[in-house]
């Protein structure tokens, strides 16, 4: 900034003759060795006989979590640093950034968090390290089933479970409580509850919430209110059976909830985020949301409802048996050109291992990948809705594992928006992202 | 005829404060906002009681702002230079040398200064991945040359007819190359023209986003890829962004409002040019 | 050593900046458009096979391009135009002698000088349906009820859209068109004035007219710009609420880096490139008066 300032004076009053001209020149080439420097300087000097890994990963959980868990890592195994790069937020930019990283042969990218549905895909692209070898089936059996079939692809082993995930319901127990009202098993209820609990508190209240913003989220709440009525949107075998009657049926419902105001108006542009601030600031009595907001919802910084949260499986469609979450979750790729496997695999299964998955579960609510902390005291005294879970997860619904899930996501988002909001009734949508899915990978 | 001047008089007087108003209020927010706490931003409260530095604390905190500004100017700074370098070379053979195809090539330069970057971002992220420089300074940089060589070549060749030929001829006849006379007479007089210019592809490669997004999207990003990597855990923290805003944001205005004459000038003179 | 001739330096300055040319646009253009004719996408890995013209008819077919396309047009049409009309406003009176329009001037840069992700992010946050500063002084000044989502309605996200980008651009707009006023000489309007003409019927017989070459260039430019909108929604909507507002370029980035389409994403690369140069058809006077402007001096 100075160089260009004092440069501008020069300019400014003096025709550039020679002797200025010098000056100029030296001005710029100390401004070009400073920035030579900066830009060499980024680079970190590795010691040797030592190994620095590149772990690309969430922001950091709102425990410091992983902080803790690298340190343990370090007291047995003080000759690997490990690094933890951020990435982008949203899920889909995260996914954008890494397939540009490793299609490029990228090998400081030792290892990332990668979400349930992307083992297709980065497998299909050949991108990742098949893990069977270092991730044998003895240790497998510790976890849930789901998180091992989620990180599996054309028979093989993609991928180190840490972490999964299913969608629930948060109520505000003390509300409840006040009116002698149930947990709601179906959506009726849910919405008739939460109608009447909004007019004897005097209004200002919605009935649901949920990150309806046009994405992934979008897609875990729309496959939850389908398969919650009995509908489906890929078959075993492959085939598009979104357009139904069941899933028009509670489609309609929720844009009906949405047109008329049961949900914030500004839900469709709603994240995760944006979700949660409004159950945090009281404006909810129900909320969809992951197991994690919970610990969120206990911090006096951001939430005004702390202790007056429960947790509860969703509920269910009028036409459906049960309601059905959404499998979510997250593992560990490797990435096919790291320089360090067999440090990096180290790592990753020791991220993977009981006491790290039972400290993200303890500080950050995580939901373990493993089956024993399910049982675990700890975990139960602190959490005791943890103990509806294993249920929960076990009728979870995954998402289809195609390497063409980001575009199949992308039309089931779009288009239950477009129902939603209005632009399109409940049965052209369907039948639009029926015809829509029919055609991608053609 | 008073009538007439009142009236402008008013008009103007009114518009200058409609204008300033329309321009200034976000930044006004901007920075309004910037010095709140999380509760008073979300309460709405113009001027509450209490305000905080925490903001630009968390902005250089929680995301490596420093090191993307760093980006920025390392990849601005170089591709400018380059672009100025290779692009008063091009101007002045064009201007003043008898080569043949200058209307083709001037043809050319047009055609990339209008071309959308989408037409060519996918061939160029395979070109830049084939040289190794993904995520490295030397991709961004050479892809910026690409468009601000344009902007230069425009400035510079009407700039440079400008200069009067009789210098360089009287160089020549005292026996200079074409080569000398270039460097010793009409560089020191393109002088003023090159840091015009040179601002303008300062500030637009500043400002790019594109390219940074899709070349560098994991290390060496700038400071407009980063500020989309504020948003933590689906939620945007809106104080610390703006103070992100902010920090980006002056040097940028103060640039401007110190070399105004020269940008304004540029600007214009890239408007009128027949 | 051996002196060059000027021909022959003169080759040798273009030589560097062809070479950019060549491998960095000139090659790529051509790469993309072949690539249209191809399927090419991630998930089949390296093999690309030759369909013809199958990507354009399944472009002819995707509802999804054409409510980009909609959305482009619409876009281009409503920004430009404005922001024409505003220019011209903003310039008549910037160009009245009157004391400050020198730091007027100066504040006009500003939004020009900013990133746009940064704007964009200003924006965002003042339309915000919770916090934004928008809803609290609408609400305060009666015109609304309640805060609007602004963002999660087709229109209004359509609308904030196109108001960022007028805001940062009309008043670079009307610096330019300022410029071309100026080269207006004064005693043009005195002879008119001295013929008994109004102010009216001086602007639009004599101003306008004698403006047109800068106009034509500025709605030239901008209608180009436009065209490729992508990092203003990527900072206000990120294309939703559903494809209310992705932008054609906005499709084309995710077709390439989302679904790894790389065939059908050159198509419709390509597309746009068509549509660009039938813009660029269509001011050909502008394009050749540049031209001729580069290669000879200023009168």
């Amino acid at each position: 900034m100075c160089a260009i300032v004092v440069t501008s004076e020069y300019a400014r009053n003096y025709i550039l003759k020679e002797e200025k001209m010098k000056k100029l020149a030296l001005c710029l080439t100390v401004l070009l060795v400073a920035t030579t420097l900066f830009a060499a300087g980024s680079k970190e000097a590795v010691p040797e006989a030592a190994v620095t890994l590149h772990w690309y990963s969430h922001a950091s959980s709102l425990g410091n979590t992983e902080k803790a868990i690298i340190e343990k890592f370090n007291e047995t195994n003080p000759n690997i640093t490990v690094e933890v790069i951020e990435l982008p937020e949203a899920t889909n930019d995260k996914l954008q950034a890494l397939l540009i990283a490793l299609q490029s042969g990228d090998s400081s990218i030792d290892f990332f968090n990668a979400d349930v549905t992307w083992t297709a895909t980065f497998a299909s692209a050949q991108l990742i390290e098949p893990l069977d070898t270092w991730f044998p089936a003895s240790e497998r059996a510790g976890f849930l089933a789901g998180t091992i079939a989620a990180a599996t692809y054309n028979d093989k082993l993609w991928g180190i479970p840490f972490r999964t995930d299913a969608g629930v319901l948060y109520y505000r127990k003390d509300l409840l409580q006040k009116y002698g009202k149930e947990v709601p098993k179906t959506y009726t209820d849910l919405f008739a509850t939460a109608q009447e609990i909004n007019e004897k508190e005097g209004g200002g209240l919605y009935a649901l919430v949920g990150s309806l913003a046009n994405g992934e989220g979008l897609t875990c709440n729309a496959v939850e209110w389908f398969y919650s009525n009995g509908g489906q949107v890929i078959g075993k075998d492959g085939s598009i059976l979104i357009d139904s009657s069941q899933n028009r049926q509670i489609l309609e419902m929720m844009s009906e909830a949405y047109a008329n105001k049961l949900m914030p108006e500004g839900v469709l542009s709603y994240g995760s985020g944006d979700a949660r601030s409004s159950m945090f600031q009281g404006k909810q009595v129900f909320m969809r949301a992951w197991p994690k907001a919970y610990a969120m919802g206990q911090d006096p910084a951001k939430s005004q409802v702390m202790g007056k949260l429960g947790v509860a499986p969703l509920p269910r469609g009028p036409q459906g048996t049960m309601g059905k979450s959404t499998l979510g979750g997250w593992q560990l790729f490797m990435n096919k050109n790291s320089k360090h496997k067999d440090a990096s695999i180290k790592f990753m299964r020791f991220y993977a291992s009981e006491y790290a998955q039972k400290l993200h579960t303890l500080n950050d609510s995580y939901m373990p990948a493993r089956t024993t902390l399910y049982t675990d005291k700890d975990i139960l005294e602190k959490y005791p809705h943890y103990s509806d879970f294993p249920q929960v997860l076990e009728t979870a619904v995954p998402r289809p594992q195609s390497p063409y899930y980001a575009e199949i996501s992308s039309i089931l988002s779009a288009e239950v928006q477009n129902a939603m909001k209005g632009s399109k009734s409940a049965a052209q949508a369907l039948s639009d992202a029926q015809k829509a899915m029919e055609q991608v990978g053609k | 005829m008073i009538k007439e001047t009142i009236l402008h008089k008013t008009l103007f007087y009114l518009f200058a404060i409609f204008f300033i108003l329309t321009i200034g209020f976000p930044f006004f927010w901007q920075i309004l906002n910037s010095f709140k706490m999380e509760r008073d931003i979300f309460a709405l409260t113009w001027f509450p009681s209490q305000y905080t530095v925490d903001n630009y604390v968390k902005a250089f905190t929680t995301r490596p702002l420093l090191s993307y500004l760093g980006n920025s100017f390392v990849i601005a700074t170089f591709a400018t230079i380059f672009s100025l370098v290779l692009g008063s070379m091009a101007a002045y053979a064009i201007a003043r040398t008898p080569i043949k195809g200058k209307t083709p090539f001037l043809i050319l330069v047009m055609s990339i200064s209008l071309l959308p970057p989408i037409v060519i971002i996918s061939p160029i992220y395979s070109i830049i991945r084939a040289m190794g420089l993904l995520n490295s300074y030397a991709g961004l940089i050479i892809v910026n040359v690409l468009f601000t060589l344009t902007v230069v070549i425009w400035f510079l060749t009407p700039y440079l007819h400008a200069v009067p030929k009789e210098l360089e001829e009287a160089a020549e006849i005292d026996g200079a190359s074409p080569a000398q006379a270039f460097s010793r007479i009409v560089i020191p007089l393109l002088g003023p023209g090159v840091f015009t210019v040179g601002i303008l592809a300062f500030i637009q490669i500043w400002n790019e986003y594109l390219f940074a997004l899709v070349l560098n999207p994991i290390r060496i990003k700038t400071v407009t890829v980063g500020l989309k990597m504020y948003e933590s855990d689906n939620y945007m923290p809106w104080g610390t962004i703006m103070a992100a805003a902010v920090i980006i944001v002056v040097p940028l205005i103060t640039l401007v409002l110190i070399l105004q004459k020269r940008i304004i000038g540029g600007l214009m003179a890239g408007g009128i040019k027949e | 050593m051996k002196t060059l001739t000027r021909k022959q330096f003169g080759y040798l300055c273009m030589a560097p900046t062809l070479m950019i040319f060549l491998i960095f646009a000139i090659y790529p253009v051509f790469r993309t458009i072949l690539l249209s004719l191809y399927r090419f996408r991630l998930q089949t890995g390296p093999t690309k096979t030759f369909i013809g013209l199958d990507n354009y008819f399944h472009m002819f077919g995707d509802s999804r391009f054409f409510n980009a396309l909609f959305f482009t047009l619409l876009f281009t049409l409503l920004t430009v135009v404005t922001e024409v009309i505003l220019g011209l406003i903003f310039a008549q009176l910037m160009n009245l002698p009157f004391k400050g329009r020198g730091a007027l001037r100066v504040v006009v840069l500003i939004p020009w000088a900013i990133p746009t992700i940064v704007s964009g992010f200003m924006w965002k946050f003042m339309v915000h349906d919770q916090y934004g500063v928008f809803n609290q002084i609408l609400q305060t000044l009666g015109i609304i009820d309640s805060f609007l989502p602004w963002l999660s309605r087709d229109t209004s996200a359509r609308l904030v859209l196109i108001m960022s980008d007028i805001w940062k651009t009309a008043p670079y707009v009307s610096l330019l068109v300022l410029a071309g006023l100026q080269t207006i000489p004064k005693t043009l309007y005195e002879a008119a004035a001295i013929d008994g003409a109004g102010p009216i019927r001086r602007y639009f017989s004599l101003t306008l007219p004698l403006l047109k070459p800068v106009l034509a260039t500025a709605v030239l430019f901008r209608l180009i710009s436009s065209f490729k909108v992508f990092t203003v929604i990527v900072a206000l909507t990120n294309g939703g609420p559903g494809y209310a507002t992705e932008s054609l370029t906005m499709y084309t980035m995710r077709t390439y880096f989302d679904a790894g389409n790389y065939g059908y994403g050159s198509a419709l690369a390509t597309f746009t490139l068509f549509v660009t140069c039938i813009i660029a058809l269509l001011f050909t006077d502008v394009i050749r008066g540049k031209i001729d402007g580069g290669k000879r001096s200023r009168p």
